[in-house]
Order: structure tokens, then C-alpha cells, then sequence
């Protein structure tokens, strides 16, 4: 009752998104609030003053500006068309299969920012943007081989030749009866 | 005059006769000569033009797209923002190619034999040099995933001419076609960029769960194998994200059934624990053991129910219905009856009655994208709010009971794992066994045995003559 009347009151409520490099990104309230981040720590807000009029500005010292820009513009999409929620296990490798075809397009990225990605959606804790890239990160693992998952992640292989043999051993798949 | 005449008339014979004994060989042979020349040609057409269509078809549209629009926000990274439709655009140029190239595989036969051959990869070979001079007008990364795709396709169509065998050509494409597939889809843009570890300490272990909670159990156990770091977090049980990560999964994919489900809930119950520990062991043999342990004494008139194909199916309404009498049903039930259930020969309409009798789903023997039990539109679930059936009555029921009617175990799990557990069940009943096999107390003097996973012991339970009620028995 009381997060509905917040709602309606401050449909208009501008709120001031400050990142690491003290660039301020002003974005509506219920962009904001995607963010349980932010939520929660507005709702401290409002216990506390009730002063409406000037925009409540929230830091972020954790997030990269060119990293907020991608949240923002993920959350605002998100208000528009909902994300569909993920099948575990993953059906494909291939992303637009499991999800809309605007959010396959999102995370179509470079590793690096896709993982500052992740960073900042469980930093901010915003659930749907940390299942897209978690589910990202997990297709590029999903039907792979072991070659393979190094490959892309550029890891080296530090088994000598007998630990791997064993390894490989005790996680044979067995796909038959 | 006439000898010649009948001599002329038998040779006339001879080739009508040879005609009717050859004259289909012949026609035969002509057709084919003729379908491969003309295959042939068309192919050799292909070869030369084919591919520069596609280069130019992607290059206008790429020049028509000299940008990004600058209406979206994400203006990150620069060299990220001509990847995504550039690499679109590989991609399908890709899948084009795979394509084409299936196709020039299966003509391979007929070019493997031609003097064109030769020809055919020198040209190659020159399209590929020619190719190699970076265009002025031309993005360089498209320019190098081209040529990198020719010099590809063009090692693997030497390779297979070569070795003389146009039906490995065909298998080598055929079989790589899969995972090259993936790559076109996934590791293109990472080809660009340095790949990442996503299992380091930059990441917390929530993350690292996260990621794992999306992936097939086949694929989780791939990565132990991956390195040291990778093999601490998915096998070491002293390892906190270890047991969190099995401990995800186990619930992902298995804890409606002794939470939500009664029948699960009873014999939940019976293990009475509180606690037990989460790892990889715990997880396949939960698998392995789900079917027997849930239906231990399910044979009851109260509740008779037997698993068949991994999945469980409810026959308590359906006791009195059975053309075989309840009696047989019930000394049958309370366990996998798969191999009784195929060994009665059961008709397709019997099949099809047993759907609507399903009640829990295994995943994992329908299709390798899927794991785990799901409740179907039959289960009673305690919680409803929680557990969606997931599959109607209706096709995809049909396909569990008909498909595969000799298999008893189920598709996927760890090798290592359903071998100590075959090995275990045979050993536990050939001890016990023998035990029953002469009181008169028990039913059928069949004692039956299942593996109790939380608490980690083999159990007994059967049916006692004189009251029809279930015994259990610790093994």
C-alpha cells in the first residue's frame, strides 16, 4: 500500500545516478528503482526528510559511466518490454533463442564489459540484468569442450598430462543405457 | 539368300536381346553422366562466383550502415559499436557458406573423380591470395574472418580430395558443422577481444553459482576438467561455492519432488534428516536412485504407483481398470517396473492411456537440452503456486512411453557414478536376497532394495502376506 502511494506521488521524481567518474545521469524514478540498490535506500530516503522538491542524487562509486549508460538504457527497455524469464537450463547456445531478440542484441558484447556488466548488476542488484549476462556468460560455456571453454576464456591448462587423464576420467558423461 | 536374310534377322535378334538384357544399364548410365556433367558445372559456376556475390552483398550492406545510429545511449567502448551488426552479418554470411558447402560436399563425389579437381583448388588457392590484399573501402576484421574462413573451407577440401575419400570429406564437414556453427554465433566477437576468466576472485561466488545454475549437468562437469582453479570449485567438497553450486542445481532440478510433492514428502520423512552435504556425488546419485527411493511401498490400494523410463506414473485409479488383474499391477509397482511394462508388450493404446496416469516427467530422457523431474498437468502438488506443470497432456507426453521401449536407465548422468551404483544394487541384492528368500512372511519372497541419498544407506522394504502392509528394513 505505502510503495504504491510512493509510486503514484512521485511518477515524475527525477533521480540523479552519479558514477565512479562523477558523471550524473538524471533518469525517472522507476528506472531508479529496477535497482534494489536503490530502492532500498530510497525507501531509508523517505523515512528520513521530506523534502520532494530537488532531485535525491545517489553515488555509485563502484560504476564506470560508459558501465551505467548500459544499465540505464536495460533498465528503461525493461520497463517497456519486460525480459522473459530464462529456461535453466539453458536451451542454446545461441541467445536470442532464450530470450528476446532486443536482449540478446544488449549482450552482444565485448567480455570485458559484459563482466563490468555483471559487476554492476549485482552490485546494484538489479535481478533480470545479472540472469541476461550470467546466462550470456553460461552459453559461451554451454556445449563446449574442455579445448573449448579455455579457448574463450583464455585460461592455461595447468594438469600435468596423468591429472588430466584423471579428471577426465571421473567426469565421463554417459549418455547411454 | 534366306541364310543371309536369317542371319541378318538373328542379329537384329542379338541386339533386341541385347538391347532388353543392357538397355536399362545403358539408360541408366547415360542419366547419371548426364546429371553429373551438368552438377558438375553448375558447381564450377558456384565455385568462382558465388562467394564474390556474398563479400560484395555484404559489403553494401555494410557501406550502407557506415554507422550506428546515434539515437542508442550505448555509446561505450568504440571498438565494440560496428561489431554487433558487422558480425550479424558474418554470421549469416557464414551459415550461407555452410550452406553451399554441404552441397559442394555432396557433388565431391562426382568432382573427386574430374581433371577439373585440381583446377578447381589452385583456383581457390588464388581467389584466397587475391583476397588477402586488404580492400581500401573494406572493414579489415571482415576482410580477415573471410579469409579465414576460405583458407578453412579450402585446407578442408584439399584434405578430403586428397585423401580419397569424398565420404570423409562429407563426415568432416557434416560433424564439425555443429560446433563451427557455435563459434559463428558466440566466438566472433570474442576473437576480437582478450578472452576473460569469469571464475576468478573479480567476480564473487554468487556470480560464479549464477553462471553455473543455467548450464546442462553435462556441461557442469566439463569444467573440472578445464583447470586446477575450475576443478576446486565444481568437485572440491571442501569448497564453500562447491557445495552452493551443487546445492543450486539439486534444487533447480530436483527438490519439488521430495518438498512439494506428497509422495516425495513421504518418503522425505522416512530418511529424517535435517541436513545433508551438497556435492557432485550427492547430486547424480540422487539421480540415479530418485525413482526407487521416492516409490519405496507405493504399492499399496491406497497408493500404487511405478516408474517406467525414468518417469513415474500413478496407477492407483487406474488398479481396477488394468486388464491384467490389480494383484500383478501392485506386486510390480512401487518401483521402476520399465522392464516389466515392455516385457508384457504393451500396445501403442495402452501407451497412450498411461500418459494421462504421468505424474512426474523426467527431463533428462526426453532431450539432451533438459534436466531434471517435472510435475505434469496430473501431479498433485502441495504448493501449486510454486510448481508449474510444465508439460499438458498431449505430444510431448506421447513421446515418453513410445519412443524408446528397451531402455530402463536414464540418458544422462556421470559414467563413473551409474557404474559404482550398478555395482552397489547388484551387490546389496544378492546379500540380501537370500535372507527372504524363504520366510513366508514376505510377499512374493522378493525383497526389494533402494539407496536412501540424504542419508547415504541402502534400505529394504517389502510386503508382508497376512496384512498387505509395507515393511521397511534397514540393508
Amino acid at each position: 500500500m505505502d510503495v504504491e502511494e510512493n509510486n503514484n506521488n512521485n511518477d515524475n521524481t527525477i533521480v540523479k545516478l552519479i558514477s565512479r567518474e562523477g558523471k550524473a545521469f538524471p533518469v525517472p524514478l522507476a528506472v531508479a528503482t529496477m535497482s534494489e540498490l536503490i530502492k532500498s535506500m530510497k525507501d531509508d530516503d523517505e523515512e528520513d526528510d521530506d523534502e520532494d522538491s530537488k532531485p535525491t542524487e545517489v553515488p555509485l562509486p563502484n560504476v564506470k559511466s560508459e558501465v551505467l549508460e548500459k544499465v540505464i538504457e536495460f533498465c528503461q527497455h525493461h520497463l517497456e518490454e519486460p525480459m522473459s524469464e530464462i529456461e535453466k537450463p539453458l536451451k542454446s547456445q545461441n541467445m536470442a533463442d532464450v530470450v528476446q531478440k532486443w536482449y540478446a542484441d544488449f549482450v552482444d558484447l565485448e567480455q570485458v564489459l559484459l563482466f563490468e556488466l555483471i559487476l554492476a548488476a549485482n552490485y546494484m542488484d538489479i535481478k533480470p540484468l545479472l540472469d541476461l549476462t550470467c546466462a550470456t556468460v553460461a552459453s559461451m560455456i554451454k556445449g563446449k569442450t574442455p579445448e573449448e571453454i579455455r579457448a574463450t576464456f583464455n585460461i592455461t591448462n595447468d594438469f600435468s598430462p596423468e591429472e588430466e587423464a584423471q579428471v577426465r576420467e571421473e567426469n565421463k558423461w554417459c549418455e547411454e543405457a | 539368300m534366306s541364310s543371309l536374310l536369317s542371319s541378318y534377322i538373328e542379329d537384329w535378334e542379338g541386339f533386341y536381346h541385347y538391347l532388353s538384357e543392357y538397355g536399362f544399364h545403358i539408360t541408366l548410365w547415360a542419366v547419371l553422366s548426364a546429371v553429373t556433367i551438368y552438377r558438375r558445372e553448375m558447381s564450377v559456376n558456384r565455385f568462382y562466383h558465388e562467394d564474390d556475390e556474398l563479400v560484395q552483398d555484404g559489403q553494401r550492406e555494410y557501406n550502407n550502415n557506415p554507422e550506428i545510429p546515434s539515437s542508442s545511449p550505448a555509446s561505450h567502448s568504440s571498438a565494440c559499436l560496428p561489431t554487433s551488426p558487422e558480425s550479424r552479418r558474418i554470421s549469416e554470411l557464414r551459415d550461407e557458406e555452410q550452406e553451399i558447402e554441404t552441397e559442394e560436399l555432396l557433388e565431391g563425389a562426382a568432382m573427386y573423380s574430374s581433371p577439373l579437381k585440381p583446377m578447381l583448388n589452385l583456383a581457390s588457392l588464388a581467389s584466397l591470395w587475391m583476397d588477402s590484399f586488404p580492400g581500401d573501402d573494406e572493414e579489415p576484421s571482415l576482410k580477415m574472418m573471410k579469409t579465414d574462413m576460405t583458407a578453412t573451407d579450402l585446407l578442408e577440401r584439399v584434405g578430403s580430395y586428397a585423401s580419397g575419400e569424398p565420404i570423409a570429406a562429407a563426415i568432416a564437414v557434416f560433424c564439425p558443422a555443429k560446433r563451427t556453427k557455435v563459434v559463428a554465433g558466440q566466438a566472433l566477437p570474442l576473437a576480437v577481444d582478450v578472452g576473460l576468466d569469469p571464475f576468478t576472485k573479480d567476480l564473487p561466488p554468487d556470480v560464479h553459482v549464477h553462471i553455473v545454475s543455467f548450464l546442462h549437468p553435462r556441461d557442469v562437469v566439463k569444467l573440472p576438467c578445464v583447470s586446477k582453479k575450475y576443478r576446486n570449485i565444481i568437485d572440491d567438497p571442501d569448497n564453500l561455492t562447491c557445495s552452493s553450486v551443487w546445492q543450486t542445481l539439486w534444487k533447480r532440478d530436483y527438490e519439488w519432488i521430495v518438498k512439494d510433492w506428497d509422495i516425495g514428502r513421504l518418503a522425505f520423512q522416512r530418511s529424517n534428516v535435517t541436513q545433508w552435504a551438497y556435492n557432485k556425488d550427492f547430486y547424480f546419485r540422487f539421480g540415479q536412485a530418485y525413482l526407487n527411493y521416492v516409490l519405496a511401498g507405493m504399492n499399496t490400494h491406497d497408493h500404487c504407483l511405478a516408474g517406467i523410463h525414468g518417469n513415474i506414473y500413478d496407477l492407483t485409479s487406474f488398479l481396477h481398470i488394468h486388464p491384467g488383474s490389480p494383484d500383478t499391477l501392485m506386486v510390480h509397482s512401487g518401483r521402476d517396473a520399465t522392464a516389466f511394462f515392455e516385457d508384457m508388450g504393451h500396445s501403442n493404446g495402452a501407451r497412450r492411456m498411461a500418459m494421462s496416469l504421468c505424474v512426474v516427467v523426467d527431463k533428462a530422457t526426453e532431450n539432451d537440452e533438459s534436466f531434471g523431474l517435472f510435475p505434469t498437468a496430473h501431479t498433485i502438488v502441495n504448493d501449486e503456486s510454486r510448481i508449474r506443470p510444465r508439460l499438458p497432456d498431449g505430444a510431448d507426453n506421447l513421446l515418453l512411453l513410445g519412443r524408446i521401449h528397451s531402455r530402463v536407465n536414464r540418458t544422462g548422468t556421470l559414467l563413473r557414478i551409474r557404474k559404482e551404483f550398478k555395482a552397489e544394487t547388484e551387490h546389496v541384492q544378492a546379500r540380501v536376497a537370500p535372507r527372504f528368500a524363504n520366510d513366508p512372511t514376505v510377499l512374493g519372497r522378493e525383497v526389494n532394495t533402494y539407496f536412501d541419498p540424504f542419508t547415504g544407506q541402502w534400505r529394504l522394504w517389502y510386503t508382508e502376506t497376512n496384512t498387505l502392509t509395507t515393511i521397511f528394513v534397514p540393508a
